[in-house]
């Protein structure tokens, strides 16, 4: 709490004034009592004196009344309480009160002989000897006592006047001090009132003289530091204060120049500052500590200035940017480089990123021992989404064109392949013909030569001859097929069920065989749209392949599973397995390696292109003397 | 009683002959021609047969025209086809469409043509 110096030094005084009131009060009073006392004293010998001498005249003149009316005269005086002449046995002659007369001192004042309420035996003897009056204040400080020796007469046969009475007086002085108490009081409280209005008067003085005048400058000075150098000093007067008013008012002329030519240098930049297009920020180079933002700034980092002025970069950069922020700041402190440009992401309040673009170089602004740095951001999250869309569109496209070249590869793999059964299959249809003709006349002949045949033996060899021809038959049939183009029409199918009936058919001879077939098929497997009969036939073939590979007892197993929109058959023997060499050519037609007497070499080929148009596809696995797997490979929608 | 006579036509000689042989030990009387044009020839000429067996395909006129040549005279006349394409050549279906008694694709067995040759004969019945 401030104490204004008007209100202080006004205070300070009245406190200094009562101290001096109650010291005056009890040193004066003392000093009037003493007087009051000393003055009362003198008069009373004086008065005692004067009675000495005129009572003295009046008894030597035998005229007893008129001492008395000399004695009760003192009574006039209100502050003589007692006043009695005795004669030198202590017998009263006369007094202020008349009853006493004729008694004994002793008797009316039995305490005249007590120290300490009357007048002491030493007084009595001093008046005596000295003939004069003496007074003393009696030991309560309340009354002062005088005695003084009165010539009453000689006695008889004494020519000196032996005889010697006593008068006393006693005055009462509590009255006398009092009123001079009083006085004294009375003096010591006009003298403070006196001081008292002084003070105030000072105070008045000082507030409106210098105080306010103060004040004044106080105010003034406090306008210049918020920048108003408009404001006038009005303090008046001619002195150091009215000086220093001056004073304030000259610097304030020369600061407002240089101010108001700052201030629009200031003006501007701010302005350049607060409406930039991009956002800008002042950070410390060492800590990241961001100091200032412009609007745009807080606009794009989703924050208010505010919030900005109390954060570091480092905790509104992704997290993923930091890293690489940080050896940029790092490059720039060490001054090997001087700026950077980088792309990066702040993150907003909500979570969600904003992409950046980012200049940093360093600025020195006001303090040089604290490097600054100046950063720029622009908002290119559209780009970076332009840029993301188009990157997406690109890798679509490359996915599409790789789809697509897939396929074209697969379709003309599938037409290389059809192609060559197709016209595989015309060359065969048109010999077949060409075949069956003679074959039909051969084996006629064969037949009508044999009903002469000569012995069993020719017999025999003519039914070889039949047979021999009916397998050719046969064979032009199977080459016929072969070209067919696939008949019959796509159902939806249950290939554990194909894969149960190929199975039936083959059992028997399995056992025989010694093969012991494992099952694994999938409970959930969905229907194929696919040809029944076609199917059939390439599981029929290469499971016929599987069992022909095993000798001397195996196994083959069966698998069946979904995988995404296909289905995976898998045919797993434990037979003697293919060459690498062969494996090339398994699917060319005519390849065989069963001999001419069991197999066309076409079962396989026959099986690929059936499954190629199915949209599927046969993959194999193979390992010499430890077995082969066939994998066909269905599309679910046909 | 008459033996029932059979015009067999084959452009191929080994057929022709075999067939014939095969027919006439079972008590055919059996003609042959090596052509479609000489089947026709023989049928305006006015024979009538109780089977005409013939191939499909042939230089020049085909197994089906005799067969209508045959029809055209006789619409009853049982007519056998033997082939050596399979059951898809056009041919083969144009013939079917006509009607014939039976058919037999090449090469066909002894027992097998006599089969279809009764029946052929006693459907005509």
């Amino acid at each position: 709490m401030t104490m204004p110096l008007r209100l202080t030094i006004p205070l300070i005084l009245l406190l200094f004034i009562c101290a001096l009131a109650t010291w005056s009060l009890h040193i004066n009073g003392k000093m009037a009592e003493e007087n009051v006392e000393k003055e009362s004293k003198e008069r009373l010998t004086r008065i005692l004196t004067r009675l000495q001498g005129s009572v003295e005249q009046a008894l030597r003149r035998n005229n007893l009344e008129w001492a008395q009316e000399e004695i009760v005269g003192l009574g006039n005086d209100p502050n003589i309480e007692l006043g009695i002449l005795v004669d030198e046995n202590g017998k009263v002659l006369a007094s202020t009160e008349i009853i006493q007369i004729g008694f004994m001192l002793q008797d009316i004042f039995p305490l005249v002989t007590r120290k300490e309420s009357f007048v002491p035996g030493t007084l009595i003897k001093k008046a005596k000897s000295s003939l004069a009056a003496n007074v003393l204040r009696g030991l309560d400080g309340k009354s002062l006592f005088g005695i003084v020796p009165i010539q009453l007469g000689s006695t008889e046969g004494f020519i000196r006047p032996t005889r010697l009475g006593m008068l006393f007086a006693k005055l009462n002085i509590v009255d006398l001090k009092a009123t001079a108490r009083e006085t004294v009081r009375h003096q010591v409280i006009q003298f403070s009132l006196f001081l008292g209005l002084l003070t105030v008067g000072l105070g008045l003085f000082l507030h409106y003289h210098l105080t306010q005048r103060i004040q004044q400058l106080v105010l003034a000075a406090k306008a210049f530091g918020r920048g108003d150098f408009q404001t006038h000093i009005n303090v008046g007067g001619d002195d150091e204060i009215t000086i220093l008013a001056k004073s304030m008012m000259e610097m304030a002329e020369k600061r407002m120049g240089v101010e108001e030519k700052l201030g629009l240098s200031e003006e501007r930049f701010r302005t350049i500052f607060e409406e930039a297009p991009l956002g800008v920020a002042l950070i410390d180079s060492l800590t990241g500590q961001i100091y200032e933002v412009n609007p745009k700034f807080a606009a794009i980092s989703g924050r208010t200035r505010e919030e900005m002025a109390s954060i570091d970069w480092m905790s509104i950069t992704h997290p993923d940017d930091v890293q690489i922020d940080l050896d940029n700041m790092a490059d720039l402190n060490a001054k090997k480089i001087d700026g950077f440009n980088m792309d990066k992401r702040y993150i907003k309040p909500d979570g969600s990123p904003v992409w950046i673009n980012m200049t940093i170089a360093p600025v020195t602004v006001i303090d040089k021992d604290k490097p600054r740095h100046l950063c720029m951001i622009k908002d290119i999250t559209d780009r970076k989404q332009a840029e993301e869309e188009l990157e997406k569109y690109r890798n679509h496209l490359e996915e599409l064109v790789e789809e697509r070249t897939q396929k074209l590869k697969n379709s003309q793999k599938q037409l290389i392949h059809s192609e060559k059964l197709s016209s595989l299959g015309k060359l065969t249809g048109a010999i077949a013909h060409e075949f069956n003709n003679p074959l039909q006349g051969l084996r006629n002949i064969i037949e009508i030569l044999s009903n002469s045949a000569p012995s069993e033996k020719e017999v025999k060899l003519a039914e070889l001859g039949k047979s021999e021809c009916d397998r050719m038959a046969r064979m032009i049939v199977s080459l016929r097929d072969f070209h067919k183009p696939s008949s019959g029409k796509s159902s939806p199918i249950n290939i554990n069920r194909c894969l149960e009936e190929v199975l039936a058919l083959q059992i028997k001879s399995l056992k025989e065989r010694g093969i012991q077939i494992n099952q694994q098929f999938s409970d959930k497997l969905p229907l194929v749209e696919a040809v029944e009969g076609q199917i059939k036939q390439v599981l029929l073939n290469i499971f016929q392949n599987a069992a022909d590979s095993i000798s001397g007892g195996g196994q083959i197993t069966l698998t069946t599973e979904a995988q995404d929109s296909r289905i995976i058959i898998k045919i797993q023997d434990t037979g003697s397995g293919i060459s690498e060499d062969n494996k090339k050519n398994l699917f060319e037609p005519f390849f065989t390696t069963k001999g001419t007497e069991h197999g066309t070499g076409l079962g396989l080929s026959i099986s690929y292109g059936i499954i190629q148009n199915h949209g599927g596809d046969i993959e194999v696995e193979s390992e010499l003397d430890r077995g082969t797997t066939f994998t066909v490979i269905l599309p679910i929608r046909g | 009683m008459k033996n029932q006579n059979i015009l067999i036509v084959d452009d191929e000689e080994s057929i022709r002959l075999s067939l014939q042989f095969q027919l006439s030990e079972q008590g055919f009387d059996v003609d042959t021609a090596q052509s479609g044009e000489e089947a026709i020839e023989i049928l305006d000429k006015g024979s009538s047969y109780d089977l005409i067996i013939t191939d499909l395909r042939m230089g020049g006129e085909s197994g089906v025209d005799v067969f209508k040549k045959a029809r055209e005279i006789n619409a009853n006349i049982p007519v056998l086809i033997i082939t050596g394409f399979g059951g898809d050549s056009p041919l083969f279906k144009e013939a079917i469409e006509l009607r014939p008694c039976a058919h037999a694709f090449k090469p066909f067995s002894k027992e097998e043509l006599l089969e279809k040759v009764r029946f052929c004969l006693e459907g005509a019945n």
